[in-house]
């Protein structure tokens, strides 16, 4: 996957381990939401390593900061940039 | 305007049928600007949202809201979930122009 769809998978799989999040909130025993939850985590965590090397770190605190002579974050565009995140505004929910 | 307030207060009897300019001295002043009566100008602005706002709080108080409890864990695919903004399908309710909001993401 290239740099757009890794963002696009990321931001997906982030948004579902939010919402499945809430739910558990209100629903803490449900086996299937946990189960879910832990495998869409995994997964997100997959595809934020290979974002990241792709694309540099995402985060200030959390992620790896593979050149080892220049500070990457601050080169990246910064989180609300349009670049560093994926857009839905011609998606439908139909 | 007024109609709906009218069937409200109908239907819930509510006795506040009060407006600003019956409580203003200055009903005969705004009466006379407008080339109009202070009778019809009551007529016109009688069920202010203000009023009605104090008829729910007198007739009902003050509300506490309910949520039903969410029964089902029905998770969408990660593409549709994102873009419904909500994981669930039972939670997906699209807005479509001109028509109304229903679940499960049909419209």
């Amino acid at each position: 996957m290239d740099r757009d769809m890794l963002l696009k998978s990321l931001t997906e799989l982030d948004f579902m381990a939010v919402d499945i999040g809430l739910f558990l909130d209100t629903h803490p025993t449900n086996k299937d939401a946990i189960a879910a939850y832990n495998k869409i985590v995994k997964a997100a965590d997959t595809v934020r390593v290979k974002y990241e090397k792709i694309a540099g770190p995402m985060c200030s605190f959390r992620s790896i900061n593979r050149c080892e002579d220049a500070w990457a974050y601050a080169a990246d565009p910064w989180p609300w940039c349009a670049d560093a995140n994926y857009s839905i505004s011609e998606e439908e929910c139909c | 305007m007024k109609q709906a307030y009218g069937n409200y207060y109908k239907i819930f009897g509510c006795a506040r049928k009060k407006c600003g300019c019956e409580e203003s001295s200055a009903c005969e002043a705004k009466a006379e600007a407008a080339e109009t009566t202070c009778e019809d100008i009551k007529n016109k602005y009688c069920f202010e949202a203000a009023d009605c706002n104090d008829c729910i709080i007198e007739r009902t108080g003050l509300a506490d809201a309910y949520v039903p409890y969410q029964p089902e864990f029905d998770v969408m695919a990660p593409e549709k979930s994102l873009i419904c903004g909500t994981v669930f399908q039972s939670l997906a309710m699209p807005y479509k122009k001109s028509g109304c909001v229903q679940k499960g993401g049909k419209a």
